[in-house]
């Protein structure tokens, strides 16, 4: 059944840039050869496109599998969640590593290496999440970067008192990962006045999951967004919004891209394909099934919104952020909702929301649906053209593509382990017919043969060119200049230094011994200090 | 004298002009219109030609902010000279009380000088400079029996004055319970921070490094959160300084959206550019310092001004804080230290004749708009203060649109030697100007009275800020959903506390016991309903409240007595 070598005959070659019509020869995971009328060893397996879509695998760049939640897991292991994802066509994904703050980031990513290796059935990559910043952080995050092949992070702007970093910490990390070539990630959201509503919720009686989505309104995701923006301007660093929900930041950040910000939005399968007015069900089995953060929004228009923004270019990638939990882990929250497990499916559905939200609506087309289901996030991770692509010497994770097929999702049929799916009844036109993974079938003929512990860890190396190029020409030309002036010798007043009466201005922690001694002649050059 | 009459001016008010005698008894205006019956002996005023316009009011002046041990070098009596000399017959100061002190102590001082000092009627804000547990009594207090409807709370100098946003947040909250307005300085102080560890490590120590350490997209990010929190608050917003087209572009489209949010022009941003910083003479960049400071961007005063024309911003102050040279030169190592401030208290009123109504972008009411009534009416003085109209205030300045000025630091009126609009020349000045009743300046001779300013107090819920908040108070109505009670199966997490919680708080845990409504199985019945605080049950009615007669027209002071 599985063999190493295969030849994909008559498909139709979608690319992020073109399509055409070629036969596909593959050996040991690669891609060999590619075009008419391959000359290829005999007995080789054949596949017969018949002028279907072939379409390189998906790379699910933002997912929670196996999540360790106060003492419990996520209901998806990393077995359960990439055969999923195998499933819906996504042949790569990226996994959250997040350490408990104060941990050591090495030993967690370690820890997390140690489960996926043992039970992913496709390639996979990590992010680290940065709960907490110091000095031994930084000596990790660099470790990470040089020898574990791990290029971005994500912080976050909310989880008040657990995970939430200050707008000083944000300009330091920003900084740090700006220099090592890192992508930052940003969990966008404003914790302080999330805290704050919560309380207020919660002392008004609201208990169940409205008041989630009461608490985190979307001006709140807008602001965060909006701040994080500002801070990567100011570091000239690149950066990644995870899991764009509401118009408003969605917004933020096209209006930021016109500006000429470095700055990537990632919207998810659940923003693309539902909407948060669940959140007022009665059913609190199902309500709590919607609790993520930030929330969906109770706009239902937002989701056409967001492929049209996908679709224009000004959202670049899209993710799952799937992290499921049982009803019965959700029912932890059952008297406070602050206290539901956050995370909703989307791994399996993803492409498919895709295929049918924006390409059959006409908003894209099949080269810009590779481009922000698999093409960018390779470029985003600079694994590209190793995946995202169809090329000569690329990994052979290939999906056939059928536009045709109508599928209606529901938790009965689909390949994880929840007892819910958020996307229940949809119907959703276009769907994998055949997935190869590293080379292999894995999905054919409507069964799934996933191999456990077959998925690799695939190192990602820092500066990638998609997002580093600008940077880095900025970078030369921001160069900071003092104004050569004589001297001022005029009268100085008598003060109070550093009382602790009202001075506006800075503080006691800069560095009065670095100061240049002002230069007296006129005539003499000024001098010239350049920034990083 | 104190009885006058204008003849023969143009009125102007923000909604018309028209041609009318002004009689003034006793610091009033007794009667507008023509052929009036006065007294015999009364002075006579001829305005003829001219417009004859309710003074100005200055909404942002900090005559006496403490630095270092300094304070600027013109004092409640320079300034509030210069302030007349300009055709500006009230000023609203800031109050900063040094962080950790007392506000009522802080107000109580400023109360003293200003009441010996100023020679125009004056108003005060009070700067919240840190959150302390007894803020909302002194809120309260400062509120109901000192006359304080306006607090400012600082989004920058960190460490000194800054709020986190959760403070914020309860601030906003407390105040918008009381009736208050809230104001913000808005820039990010975390970010500037680390640009000025920056700079001054890169070298550079000179006024450029304000305002490279201080960019506008740092404005910008502050005025939008301020917003955000403000809309969650449901508080009236007051955006103090408007420096940049960033932050006016932010508050242009807020109040798109909906929000009820105030911008204010000063003088310097309307008038001026940060070109200057790169001055090689250091004195004269150093006197541009103030924060957010002068966008580099010189087409910015120009934009400014057309968004004041059209509404996006709708008063005008001039953050009149002026630091001698010598006193500057505090910093003349470190930009850090530069005291901040510029002039622009004298200078306001012509600076927006000259740009905006001589260039055609607003009209003569809309000056008065922008530079009086809106003043009045956000801090709710009008109709006393901002309108000229029977039982107002005689604060009133005869308006010559013609009259050519050049400003120049050898003929103003201030205490320093310098001027930031040196050279600039303005067509449009007062030629007579009258504050409480009496003539301050007359054929170019300045005759004012030290200490002669009185103390206006102002009262809480002014209507052009809060009947829209009002309003959404009483909409913002949030019901939970009445849902059978979940009855499966709840995984166990007692083992488990010291595992990673991806959820926030243990803040939600607060109260579990009186917040928890028991579920209803019966859905036939009725949702729960809770209302938040509604805002009519605060204002405040006390008997030895000063009422003041409504003069004319709408009376929103009445209703509160």
């Amino acid at each position: 059944l599985q063999s190493d070598r295969l030849l994909i005959k008559g498909g139709r070659i979608v690319n992020d840039d073109q399509s055409f019509y070629a036969d596909i020869y593959i050996e040991d995971g690669h891609i060999k050869q590619l075009g008419d009328n391959l000359i290829v060893p005999g007995g080789v397996k054949t596949i017969e496109a018949n002028g279907k879509m072939v379409i390189p695998g998906g790379i699910d760049i933002h997912t929670h599998l196996q999540m360790p939640y106060r003492g419990t897991t996520t209901v998806d292991d990393f077995f359960q969640g990439s055969k999923a994802a195998l499933a819906g066509g996504t042949t790569m994904i990226v996994d959250h590593v997040i350490p408990e703050p104060g941990a050591s980031l090495i030993e967690a990513f370690e820890r997390w290496r140690e489960w996926a290796d043992e039970k992913t059935c496709c390639d996979y990559s990590l992010h680290v999440d940065i709960t907490h910043w110091s000095d031994s952080t930084k000596q990790e995050v660099e470790t990470l970067i040089k020898e574990k092949g791990v290029n971005s992070f994500l912080v976050y702007m909310a989880y008040k008192d657990l995970y939430q970093m200050t707008n000083s910490e944000l300009y330091e990390i920003f900084t740090f990962l700006g220099e090592l070539g890192a992508v930052v990630q940003v969990h966008a959201e404003n914790g302080e006045i999330i805290a704050q509503e919560q309380v207020r919720m919660l002392e008004m009686g609201i208990t169940g999951p409205e008041g989630h989505v009461l608490s985190r309104p979307e001006e709140l995701e807008a602001e965060a967004v909006f701040r994080a923006i500002t801070i990567a301007s100011q570091t000239n660093c690149p950066l990644y919004v995870s899991k764009v929900m509401s118009k408003s930041a969605a917004d933020i950040i096209s209006q930021a891209r016109k500006k000429g910000n470095v700055v990537f939005g990632e919207p998810i399968t659940a923003s693309l394909g539902t909407d948060g007015t669940h959140y007022w069900s009665k059913n609190w089995a199902k309500a709590a099934a919607f609790v993520t953060s930030p929330p969906l929004s109770p706009d239902p228009t937002t989701p056409d919104y967001l492929n049209s923004l996908l679709a224009s270019g000004d959202l670049n990638v899209s993710g799952s952020a799937h992290c499921t939990f049982s009803t019965a882990q959700k029912a932890i929250g059952k008297d406070d909702f602050t206290q539901i497990p956050e995370g909703v499916n989307g791994i399996e559905e993803r492409m498919a929301v895709i295929w049918d939200k924006a390409v059959v609506t006409g908003k894209m087309d099949e080269n810009m649906f590779v481009a922000v289901t698999s093409t960018n996030a390779a470029k985003i991770l600079n694994l590209y053209p190793r995946k995202g692509k169809i090329a000569v010497g690329s990994d052979s994770d290939l999906v056939i593509w059928d536009s045709d097929a109508v599928r209606t999702v529901s938790a009965k049929t689909h390949h994880s382990a929840t007892e819910y799916n958020v996307f229940e009844g949809m119907e959703l036109r276009g769907a994998p017919l055949v997935v190869i993974c590293q080379g292999k079938i894995v999905l054919e003929d409507g069964t799934l043969h996933a191999t456990q512990g077959s998925g690799r860890f695939i190192a990602c190396t820092p500066f990638p060119d998609y997002a580093y190029k600008r940077v880095k020409a900025r970078k030369q030309l921001a160069v900071l200049r003092a104004v050569p002036r004589g001297m001022y010798d005029g009268p100085v007043s008598e003060f109070t230094p550093m009382s602790r009466g009202g001075t506006p201005a800075a503080s006691a922690r800069t560095s009065p011994t670095k100061q240049a001694p002002p230069i007296r002649n006129l005539h003499h050059s000024g001098f010239s200090l350049a920034g990083n | 004298s104190d009885r006058l009459i204008i003849k023969g001016g143009k009125i102007v008010n923000d909604d018309q002009s028209f041609h009318a005698d002004i009689y003034i008894e006793d610091g009033i205006i007794k009667q507008i219109g023509e052929n009036l019956v006065v007294p015999g002996g009364v002075k006579s005023i001829d305005a003829y030609g001219h417009l004859v316009i309710p003074g100005g009011i200055d909404v942002n002046t900090s005559l006496h902010m403490p630095y270092l041990g300094m304070t600027p070098a013109d004092g409640f009596y320079h300034g509030t000279k210069a302030a007349l000399a300009g055709g500006t017959t009230m000023i609203i100061d800031h109050v900063l009380p040094e962080p950790g002190t007392s506000l009522l102590v802080a107000y109580d001082q400023w109360r003293e000088l200003a009441d010996s000092k100023s020679c125009c009627d004056y108003s005060l804000h009070v700067d919240i400079t840190r959150w302390h547990e007894n803020l909302t009594e002194e809120l309260e207090a400062l509120i109901k029996d000192k006359g304080v409807n306006s607090f400012l709370v600082f989004m920058a100098y960190k460490d000194k004055y800054q709020c986190t946003d959760s403070q914020m947040y309860e601030i906003f909250g407390i105040i918008r319970d009381l009736g208050a307005i809230a104001q913000v300085h808005a820039e990010n102080g975390d970010i500037i921070e680390e640009e000025q560890k920056r700079l001054l490590e890169s070298g550079i120590t000179g006024p450029e490094g304000h305002v490279l350490s201080r960019p506008e997209e740092v404005e910008t990010e502050a005025v939008y959160r301020a917003i955000t929190i403000a809309k969650q608050a449901n508080c009236p917003l007051y955006v103090t300084k408007v420096m940049s087209k960033g932050a006016a572009d932010t508050i242009a489209q807020a109040k798109r959206k909906g929000m009820v949010v105030y911008g204010e022009a000063i003088s310097a941003s309307l008038g001026t550019d940060g070109s200057h910083y790169w001055s090689k003479n250091w004195a004269k960049a150093a006197a541009f310092i103030t924060s957010p400071p002068l966008s580099q961007d010189t087409t910015t005063p120009d934009y400014l001004n057309s968004l004041l024309s059209c509404g996006d911003l709708q008063v005008t102050g001039s953050a009149h804080c002026t630091f001698s040279t010598a006193q500057k030169a505090v910093g003349k190592d470190n930009f850090t230290l530069i005291p901040e401030g510029t002039n622009g208290i004298e200078e306001r009123m012509s600076i927006i004749w000259d740009r905006s109504v001589t260039t055609g972008k607003m009209d003569e009411n809309e000056f008065v708009a922008v530079t009086s009534t809106n003043a009045a009416k956000i801090f709710n003085l009008y109709p006393r203060k901002g309108r000229v109209a029977l039982g107002s205030d005689a604060d009133l300045v005869i308006w010559n649109p013609k009259e050519t000025k050049i400003i120049s630091a050898k003929t103003h009126h201030l205490a320093i030697e310098y001027n930031i609009f040196e050279g600039m020349e303005c067509l449009g000045a007062p030629v007579v100007v009258m504050s409480q009743g009496k003539i301050v300046l007359e054929d170019g001779k300045l005759r004012v009275t030290e200490g002669s300013g009185r103390f206006i107090p102002r009262k809480t819920f002014p209507d052009f800020v809060y009947k829209r908040i009002k309003a959404r108070n009483r909409m913002a109505d949030i019901r939970g959903v009445p849902r059978g009670l979940y009855d499966g199966p709840v995984h166990d997490v007692t083992m488990a506390t010291k595992a990673v919680a991806s959820t926030p708080s243990c803040r939600g845990s607060s109260c579990p016991g009186k917040a928890q409504m028991a579920p209803l199985r019966n859905l036939h019945q009725s949702g729960f309903t809770l209302s938040g605080n509604q805002m009519d049950d605060h204002i405040p009615r006390r008997t030895t409240q000063r009422i003041v007669a409504p003069p004319g027209g709408r009376s929103n002071i009445t209703s509160l007595s």
